[in-house]
């Protein structure tokens, strides 16, 4: 379901968006006329959102807001450059503001052979140094916000078994599914490990297949997380949701809450290979 | 399941359904609620070829020991109140070519409020009002896959982070030993470096020309290196580097799951060591410093599996010079003996915890040829364990560092907590708890304990 999926820097205080963030959360599948909506059971809408178009190449302007339970905000504004290498993708992203992280940047290698781990770098301008990062709890947070590195770099499709718990629901004017997934016996371990949800619930809009609302819950802590996507555009005939929130809850009450938005964004651009290299991590923002 | 409990006879189930019943639609409302659009105030950023981003830092330092008499202050007492401000700034001269200037202005009027404290005019000179040139550099990227890079600038290369292997290039700042911030650990060097990318190797070779030495606490303070050799009276002298040039090479390359490097170079020893002793006879011998030329070659590897994080580091230096034992320091007047010495390094970091980092490094170091008027002994191992852990969405930071000297010399052990008040402002508490046994080189340090309390302003123009 992929509302997410991302990276782990959890060394430092910061961290990037991998391609996958814009595959899994930003991008909606591009509708297509081959599917007929009528006929889908509940893993065929999630297959369709997980086949979705992204570009073989991007470079986006993003800004996350952070925002604590006292309505305090922290801004990071950071730049991502994506490009798939075949089935494999590759995503650098650089840290502009604030200040006292600028130059930060992670480096992601997303592999697609599932047995392989993905290669992430990380660069302090602190330390001047690149230091390769360990894969592994992908259930913690993300850059300090309420994205896991499992939100964002998404889960595997067939661990999980789904059911419709509304098939015609309307959110925004739109019709929409909701489907709900919960790992199967056999996954069960692997997939809360991964995720660390329970259970996950989607909200699919029926004309193009984007998620624009979802919620999980989490295993530990009585946490429950609502995600909502909204200022959902056509850019370059690829489906993008350029605001997403996700809102933490402890027994019912606001925790905290993520803002992430598209500044501007570009599909199918030249980038050249070198840019997703351990020194141009060092050289990105000079 | 909801229906499921209903249905059982138990009455306490049931109020317990009645109740949840009716509590249903105000958790569907709040529910609903989570999902509404959050206000947030986001500014419009314009791309620009120039940014200039720096920082404020007020600290506060308190020492809680009380230092030995070898030293400027000797009580438990206010011994820092240290403002400074860095300013960076970053520009681009064409598509292919960018600059940095970057600068550090340190003011601390604690020499000044403390009066009772007899600090020395080398205290005063050098930590009243201090100002240091930081990055000071320009780059070009070429067509052809060369990369130059010319100026003042930080190359940290190798990985461990308790010894320098193969990290040989930069000097440090050694004023306050183990207190420093983590951008103020390296000072730059002034380097050419050229760069060339084939396939999937990257080759470095550098040149630095007058790249100093560690940058060490002047007479008086309490991390004076050279306090008992003052203390008897002894003259100090610091003689000209014989060649100011250095050089070195890496070859490295991303591997599967891991990374590797093969570093070589020719370079001074970033520490003084004893050139050679004159008027020995006399009543105020002199004893001259200098960077002893040495080699090095080694290498760099990582690997990860899961959550752990594998990595070491091996290298071989020739000529390094070696500290004499205190019975034969003055025997060797025309200075210290080289000896030929393999390090090596193996750590590991584990992340499998949430929000948690923890890492264990072994460092040792081989002397070959040993004598017996040497201070370290034929082995030497030491080690390093850290832990880093985060909360509140990392607005917290606390950060545990105990590293274990080698020789059973004693230990030092750092505790910082860093909290995040708003992207503008950090707060931060430091303590550092200094142990060395007597025949310690770092023996002189052991009362230097401290707290601090830093407060930090960061702006971006």
């Amino acid at each position: 379901m992929g509302y997410t999926g991302v990276l782990r820097c959890r060394p430092a205080s910061f961290l990037a968006f991998s391609n996958a963030l814009l595959r899994a959360v930003f991008l909606g599948a591009a509708f297509s006329t081959a599917v007929t909506a009528q006929n889908l059971t509940a893993y065929d809408v999630m297959m369709q959102v997980e086949n979705r178009d992204g570009g073989e190449s991007s470079i986006g302007d993003y800004t996350m807001v952070l925002i604590d339970r006292r309505d305090r905000q922290r801004v990071r504004n950071l730049r991502i450059y994506s490009k798939d290498f075949g089935e494999d993708n590759k995503a650098l992203s650089l840290f502009e503001t604030p200040a006292d992280i600028r130059g930060t940047a992670y480096l992601n290698f997303d592999w697609d052979n599932q047995d392989r781990d993905d290669d992430s770098w990380l660069y302090l301008p602190a330390l001047q140094r690149v230091k390769r990062i360990a894969s592994s709890d992908t259930s913690d947070s993300f850059l300090g916000s309420d994205f896991t590195y499992a939100d964002i770099n998404g889960y595997e499709l067939d661990w999980y078994d789904y059911t419709f718990i509304n098939e015609s629901e309307t959110v925004d004017d739109l019709e929409v599914w909701v489907v709900e997934a919960v790992p199967k016996p056999e996954f069960k371990d692997k997939a809360e490990d991964a995720t660390g949800y329970s259970k996950m619930q989607s909200w699919v809009r029926k004309d193009n297949f984007v998620q624009v609302r979802g919620q999980v819950w989490e295993l530990k802590g009585n946490r429950v997380k609502y995600f909502n996507s909204t200022e959902i555009e056509l850019i370059d005939n690829i489906w993008t949701t350029k605001r997403l929130q996700v809102v933490t809850t402890r027994n019912g009450r606001q925790e905290h809450a993520s803002v992430l938005q598209i500044n501007s964004i570009d599909y199918n651009v030249a980038v050249d290979d070198s840019s997703f290299t351990t020194e141009y991590m060092q050289r990105g923002l000079d | 399941m909801f229906k499921k409990s209903c249905t059982n006879s138990s009455i306490r189930q049931i109020q317990y359904c009645l109740s949840a019943l009716l509590l249903m639609p105000i958790a569907c409302v709040a529910q609903d609620d989570f999902f509404t659009s959050i206000d947030v105030d986001i500014a419009e950023t314009q791309s620009s070829d120039y940014s200039v981003i720096g920082w404020i830092t007020q600290n506060a330092s308190y020492g809680i020991e009380e230092p030995s008499q070898l030293f400027s202050r000797t009580d438990s007492e206010l011994n820092g109140l240290q403002t400074s401000l860095y300013i960076q700034a970053d520009g681009k001269l064409s598509e292919k070519s960018n600059f940095r200037i970057s600068g550090k202005y340190y003011h601390d009027p604690i020499y000044q409020l403390k009066s009772d404290v007899p600090h020395s005019k080398e205290e005063r000179d050098q930590l009243r009002n201090r100002l240091e040139v930081r990055d000071f550099y320009i780059d070009y990227q070429a067509d052809n896959g060369f990369y130059f890079k010319v100026g003042n600038q930080i190359l940290a290369w190798g990985l461990s982070e308790y010894v320098r292997v193969t990290d040989q290039i930069n000097v440090e700042d050694q004023f306050a030993i183990a207190q420093q911030d983590l951008e103020d650990l390296r000072l730059p060097a002034p380097a050419a470096l050229m760069s060339y990318r084939f396939n999937d190797w990257l080759l470095d070779t550098v040149v630095t020309y007058d790249a100093d030495r560690n940058q060490i606490a002047p007479e008086g303070d309490e991390f004076d290196q050279f306090a008992r050799l003052r203390n008897n009276r002894f003259a100090l002298n610091r003689q000209d580097t014989k060649n100011m040039t250095e050089g070195f090479v890496r070859l490295s390359t991303q591997l599967s799951s891991g990374d590797l490097q093969i570093v070589a170079g020719e370079f001074n020893d970033n520490n003084l060591s004893v050139d050679n002793i004159t008027a020995v006879q006399s009543s105020e011998p002199s004893v001259n410093f200098n960077q002893n030329r040495m080699r090095m070659i080694g290498a760099a590897v990582n690997w990860v599996e899961g959550a752990w994080l594998f990595y070491g580091e091996v290298g071989a230096l020739y000529d390094v010079a070696v500290r004499p034992n205190a019975q034969s320091f003055f025997g060797q007047v025309n200075g210290w003996d080289q000896k030929d010495q393999t390090l090596a390094v193996a750590g590991i970091e584990y992340n499998g915890f949430s929000n948690l980092l923890l890492s264990l490094e072994i460092d040792s170091i081989h002397t070959q040829d040993h004598d017996s008027f040497m201070l370290a002994p034929v082995d030497q191992i030491s080690v390093g364990a850290r832990f880093n852990w985060s909360a509140l969405n990392e607005r917290l930071r606390v950060v545990g560092v105990w590293n274990k000297l080698a020789n059973n010399w004693g230990r030092v052990s750092r505790l910082s907590i860093d909290y995040n008040w708003s992207d503008n402002l950090d707060l931060s508490f430091l303590w550092v708890d200094y142990n060395a046994s007597s025949d310690s080189v770092f023996y002189a340090f052991r009362n230097n304990d401290v707290v601090q309390l830093q407060m930090r302003y960061n702006f971006q123009l």
